[in-house]
């Protein structure tokens, strides 16, 4: 290298670079730096904001504009720019926390401190619910509070332990769901806007409203204890259908035969007044006579197969006996 | 910066001609280290002099102790370096407490857990009346505690539970904020997250709630059970004679008439 040096720049050796570079290392070192600095400089005078994103730029700490998706350019070293996703729907799940997603399933792990909650009828139900938001007034989000999601995660507790104080337990976890998820959401989205978090509530959906642990196997058993009842309920009307249509059957059969044998009688009284009317006729033409027949008649009737004894003479009961070898009277005539 | 070194990199291109530029290099030389010089000053005077107050805070000058201003507003301020610029977080922050027990008007026990948000109202009064923020939660610690203590204590379990406990925490927030105000502490809000029983009457509640739901049970079994009676009865009572008045009497007893089958 000397050797070439030499034949190049004769009044220049290695000597004279080294003294060069000693002599002059202030310069190099400053350009070094400055090109460093430019790039740098340049590198910083861009940024991005990805398609669910708004940035805030301030300059000199002030806030002067928030921007939209794309590739903006800004002052380096003086504006300062921070993105934040606000079409992004977050979550914040309170009473349960999902510890992991295995085979598309999520697990979940209860909090049982933050699930309970007292209820307007004294009782206390376990309540696990999600609140969806977006941050979607990126300045707030960044400039008002320390901790938004801290806060909008308190302030979620506080909205629904206010709103189920008010409600009743079966309420709760029957009918008054949807309810409760609105009221909840309104008095979320009033206290949020109080300190203007910048956050918009989506929703406060209730997953899941259960007795606490020690009670629940009280009233699992009441729903036993309806289907027990339902069951016997059900194997009553079992009974009652298989004897019902038996009765009615009989009954008709009953009816039917009640019915035929008024018929009858009718029908035969009908006859003996015919008769008896024929009889009156006669009786009206000739009464002695008529009135002697039928008593003779009559007799024949009464008297027909009978025992008669034909006793003028006044004698004791003993002189009946074994007239007819069975030793007890039959008929007594006087 | 960059114009101050030109002159030295037009030099290098006239190597050849180094009788030329050999006089007026030293003294360029030295006009650019003055250059250098004046710039490095500059910038750590500006830096010592100027305070940037961003948007999420406000600012407090003193002068040897001696509060000259505030500043309120983001942007840049020229603040000589004998004075001194306090900077602090002008955003909300939490304040989370821990759970305490409160005895109600009517004698009942509560706990609840509290939470406040407050941010720093006057920088300097802040300063001079507190000192950090980190002394301030402190002050908040007794003052909501109290209110709330005092507000809770004064009212019925009912009220606070069900019927008025919004009214309430408003209460509280606007006495505590009062008081904490006149040392530039800004409540913006206090809310209680949890309102629960201690854990003894939680467990009474719980027996409560069993007992509640096992005489529902019992109500449903003993309905079920009268149905299959009612029933069983018809077809055991009709198979023997006189058995109405056995039904009569069985009819309304299912516990003996179960007895009476066994036997």
């Amino acid at each position: 290298m000397t050797f070439r040096d030499n034949h190049t720049k004769p009044d220049e050796g290695f000597e004279g670079i080294e003294q060069k570079i000693l002599s002059e290392w202030p310069k190099y070192l400053l350009r070094a730096v400055l090109a460093l600095g430019l790039i740098f400089a340049v590198l910083n005078s861009w940024y991005t904001v990805d398609k669910d994103e708004e940035a805030t730029v301030r300059r000199f700490g002030a806030h002067i504009a928030t921007t939209g998706p794309g590739l903006h350019f800004m002052i380096p070293f003086v504006d300062k720019v921070q993105n934040t996703s606000v079409t992004t729907v977050h979550r914040i799940e309170i009473g349960f926390r999902t510890t992991s997603v295995e085979d598309n399933t999520p697990q979940y792990a209860a909090s049982s401190e933050e699930a309970e909650m007292l209820t307007a009828d004294d009782n206390i139900a376990n309540i696990d619910f999600v609140v969806q938001y977006r941050s979607s007034d990126a300045a707030k989000w960044q400039f008002s509070v320390m901790d938004p999601e801290k806060t909008l995660n308190l302030m979620a507790q506080a909205a629904m332990r206010l709103i189920i104080g008010r409600s009743d337990f079966d309420r709760a976890a029957t009918i008054g769901k949807a309810e409760i998820q609105d009221e909840v959401r309104d008095v979320l989205q009033a206290y949020s806007d109080s300190v203007e978090t910048g956050a918009q509530i989506v929703s406060v959906q209730l997953q899941d409203v259960q007795p606490p642990a020690p009670v629940i196997e009280a009233f699992k058993d009441v729903v036993t204890a309806r289907e027990e009842r339902e069951t016997l309920v059900q194997v009553a009307n079992r009974h009652a259908n298989r004897v019902l249509p038996q009765a009615r059957g009989e009954a008709a059969q009953i009816t039917n035969s009640a019915n035929a044998y008024s018929s009858e009688r009718v029908a035969e009284a009908m006859g003996d007044v015919a008769r008896f009317n024929e009889v009156l006729v006669k009786y009206q033409a000739s009464p002695e006579v008529t009135a002697q027949r039928l008593i003779f008649e009559t007799q024949e009737k009464v008297l027909r197969g009978q025992t008669i004894v034909v006793d003028p003479s006044e004698g004791g009961l003993l002189k009946f006996f074994n007239i007819d070898g069975s030793g007890i009277p039959t008929a007594t005539q006087k | 910066m960059v114009r101050a070194f030109r002159p030295q990199h037009r030099s290098k291109g006239n190597v050849m001609t180094h009788a030329d530029t050999a006089t007026p290099r030293p003294r360029r030389r030295m006009r650019n280290r003055i250059l250098l010089g004046i710039l490095l000053v500059a910038m750590v005077g500006l830096k010592t002099n100027l305070t940037v107050v961003d948007e999420t805070e406000r600012a407090a000058v003193f002068f040897f102790g001696d509060p000259v201003r505030n500043l309120d507003e983001p942007g840049v301020y020229l603040t000589p370096f004998w004075q001194t610029v306090t900077v602090m977080d002008n955003r909300y922050r939490l304040y989370d407490s821990n759970p305490s027990e409160i005895i109600t008007a009517d004698k009942k026990t509560v706990v609840t857990d509290d939470f406040t948000l407050w941010r720093i109202g006057d920088p300097t009064k802040f300063i001079q009346a507190v000192g950090t923020p980190a002394s301030a939660l402190k002050r908040i610690d007794d003052d909501v505690f109290s209110q709330l203590r005092r507000s809770f204590g004064a009212r019925n379990y009912e009220d606070i539970v069900v019927n008025d406990r919004e009214a309430i925490i408003a209460t509280v927030t606007d006495r505590a904020g009062r008081t904490l105000a006149t040392i530039s502490i800004d409540v913006a809000m206090v809310l209680t997250n949890r309102v629960e029983l201690p854990p003894e009457n939680k467990q009474a509640v719980y027996t409560r709630m069993s007992a509640e739901r096992l005489q529902q049970a019992q109500q449903y079994r003993s309905e079920g059970e009268a149905a299959r009676c009612t029933e069983s009865s018809v077809t055991f009572f009709n198979a023997i004679p006189g058995g109405n008045l056995f039904r009569r009497f069985f009819y309304t007893k299912p516990l003996t008439l179960g007895v009476f089958l066994v036997l």
